[in-house]
């Protein structure tokens, strides 16, 4: 085996151990799948965040727990898994359509959302980043090739031109999905409210007044922690002090 | 006489002679009572009873250990038959029915359902197993799972079940493949299989009013790629330092192209050829003033005028004589006359082979060190 082949081996195993490794759990899911046809409904969730636990996450397990947390009654927690399934997977329209019947059934109004929401949807998080990077590694490649020597590269005007045009490509496409990682990182302190107890207290304390509540499954947003409190914003202007155990952040990270 | 019983079911794996035989390695433990001994030699000897005068009067608890061994039973196992047997025959030796049933005859395409295979009866059932839906079209399957329900404490008489989640992926009248299951039964000393009869399926699709209108939503299929780490990349530092690699890369080419196009400017160039020649002209002068050796002193003096002036004017150094001086310098007469003193003074040492000293040598060097660096300031 040539050297360079003998490096490249163990990247390579690495990543087929690792391929492996992501196939997913079949026989849990048949389990939790299994509970859900047959009417129990707690017993897959439980399920379902077992696997999250043990196997690790992803959107359509999301969308599996947050149905059989909606059949089982459980509409915050249920709100929760599929609003982590469309952060995952925005352009999912199933997700966003379980979301909706969610977000109804628990009673929430619909959501304002902005113009440009749907554009930023069309991609994952992930999936602006690796946008974003190859946008700049496009453009960068672009901008070097063009500072070459004219000798190196060819002197014709016509490539001088396109390696330009894909410098400037580079550049805009870069600042678009870096715009829209930066909005997808200001979304990070969103959480969803998902306990009993969701009165807002004006101080970390369980013993301290309320000032209004929110209701189970409304979007907050995490301002602060301090022990096992957590400070929350959520529309109206509203904001106060939830159990850290009653919020859930939508980012699963 | 207290007798003990322990059942127990064996399932022999080996044809031929084998011999069976049970043996018990315990401990017994019994209460002495607070009665006098017996004459009569006690059934664990004499010892067991035999204690101290407290536990001979008030009782207590003795303990013994025992090694108990049966007589060997003589058994002659025999070998399950090859001719006839299926292929699907795990080693199951009874006498077994089977049918399999699904948890509805109605379903929503994408909704789990289950199809449940029973074997009940008398036998091994360690080794009765049914290996379910495996590839069915129209049908998505997962792995069964099994369950034993035993009637009697040995295991050998009782029901096992194989649940099977299975999703039907189209609409329309389905049905489902019969399943099949075989064992090897020992009353008629054949092989024996069964199947379960071919089940109806109507499945509606999913945008007829199914499970959604009924408040249950259809699980997903696949759950696509677990991963533990669901952070958001960019928050990453690791794709921070990816995104540093092109633009680290376009520094380095950019310098590169920067460094390059500075070497190769003409006038940038020629200005470093004139800064040197200026350096090389001023140690020559110094070398010279040193030796007293005029024509070289007055010589390097010339050069290093020349090449002040073309740096100040832009201009070719060699091209330059003290006739250009008054029209090079107009805006200072008084530079414009020592410069032009200077030159001529070289011109008569290099042509007319004038002589000087060293003290004459160095006066002149203060002259020209003060005009070049006038020249400079001016520049």
């Amino acid at each position: 085996m040539k050297p360079f082949l003998r490096r490249l081996a163990p990247w390579g195993l690495l990543l087929l151990a690792t391929s492996a490794g992501a196939a997913g759990p079949a026989e849990p899911a048949s389990e939790a799948a299994s509970a859900y046809a047959q009417g129990r409904y707690a017993d897959a969730a439980r399920a379902y965040e077992g696997i999250a636990e043990s196997e690790g996450v992803s959107a359509s397990l999301y969308y599996d727990l947050g149905a059989a947390q909606l059949a089982a009654g459980e509409l915050g927690p249920a709100v929760l898994s599929f609003e982590r399934a469309h952060w995952l997977a925005p352009s999912d329209a199933g997700v966003e359509s379980a979301l909706r019947a969610a977000r109804e059934k628990a009673n929430l109004a619909a959501f304002d959302t902005p113009w440009w929401r749907p554009l930023r949807d069309v991609a994952s998080p992930d999936g602006w980043a690796l946008v974003a990077w190859l946008a700049l590694a496009l453009g960068c490649a672009g901008a070097s090739l063009a500072l070459l020597p004219p000798g190196r590269l060819g002197s014709q005007p016509r490539t001088r031109r396109a390696l330009h045009g894909a410098a400037f490509a580079g550049a805009g496409a870069f600042l678009v999905a870096a715009l829209a990682c930066a909005s997808l990182a200001a979304e990070t302190s969103r959480g969803i409210a998902i306990g009993s107890d969701l009165a807002l207290r004006i101080a970390p304390f369980a013993e301290a007044e309320s000032r209004g509540s929110v209701l189970t499954g409304e979007a907050v947003r995490l301002e602060e922690r301090h022990g096992d409190f957590v400070r929350v914003r959520a529309d109206r202007d509203r904001a106060g002090w939830l159990p850290t155990r009653s919020v859930g952040a939508v980012d699963p990270g | 006489m207290t007798v003990l019983r322990w059942s127990a079911a064996v399932s022999a794996v080996k044809p031929g002679p084998q011999t069976l035989e049970a043996r018990i390695d315990g401990v017994v433990v019994a209460h002495a009572p607070a009665r006098s001994r017996s004459a009569r030699p006690s059934l664990f000897g004499d010892d067991f009873f035999r204690g101290s005068l407290l536990e001979r009067v008030f009782g207590g608890l003795r303990q013994q250990r025992m090694h108990l061994a049966s007589q060997p039973l003589r058994l002659d196992v025999q070998a399950l038959p090859e001719a006839g047997r299926p292929a699907d025959f795990d080693g199951a030796v009874g006498e077994f029915i089977f049918s399999a049933q699904t948890s509805s005859s109605r379903a929503t395409a994408g909704d789990p359902l289950t199809l449940e295979a029973r074997v009940e009866g008398r036998g091994n059932f360690d080794r009765v197993h049914v290996a379910g839906l495996e590839v069915a079209p129209g049908f998505k399957t997962y792995a069964p799972a099994a369950r034993f329900e035993g009637v009697d404490p040995m295991g050998v008489r009782g029901r096992k079940l194989f649940e099977q989640t299975i999703i039907p992926e189209q609409a329309g009248s389905e049905t489902l493949p019969s399943l099949r299951f075989s064992y090897f039964d020992p009353g008629k000393q054949s092989y024996v299989t069964l199947t379960s009869e071919v089940l109806p399926l109507a499945v509606a699709s999913a945008g007829q009013g199914g499970s959604l209108a009924a408040g249950l939503l259809p699980l997903r299929k696949d759950l696509g790629r677990l991963r533990h780490n669901a952070a958001p990349v960019f928050l990453r530092a690791s794709w921070l330092g990816a995104l540093a690699l092109p633009l680290l890369t376009l520094s380095g080419v950019a310098l590169a192209a920067w460094r390059r196009r500075r070497r190769l400017d003409p006038v940038r160039a020629r200005t470093l050829a004139i800064e040197r020649t200026l350096e090389q002209s001023l140690r020559n002068m110094e070398a010279a003033c040193e030796k007293a050796d005029a024509p070289a002193f007055h010589a390097a003096v010339r050069r290093a005028l020349q090449a002040r002036l073309g740096l100040r004017l832009g201009a070719n150094p060699d091209a330059l004589t003290a006739a250009d001086v008054g029209g090079l310098c107009a805006d200072d007469p008084r530079l414009a006359a020592s410069v032009r003193r200077l030159l001529e003074e070289a011109d008569a040492f290099a042509y007319a082979g004038c002589t000087a000293g060293v003290a004459a040598l160095r006066a002149s060097r203060g002259v020209v060190l003060e005009t070049l660096e006038q020249l400079e300031v001016r520049a």
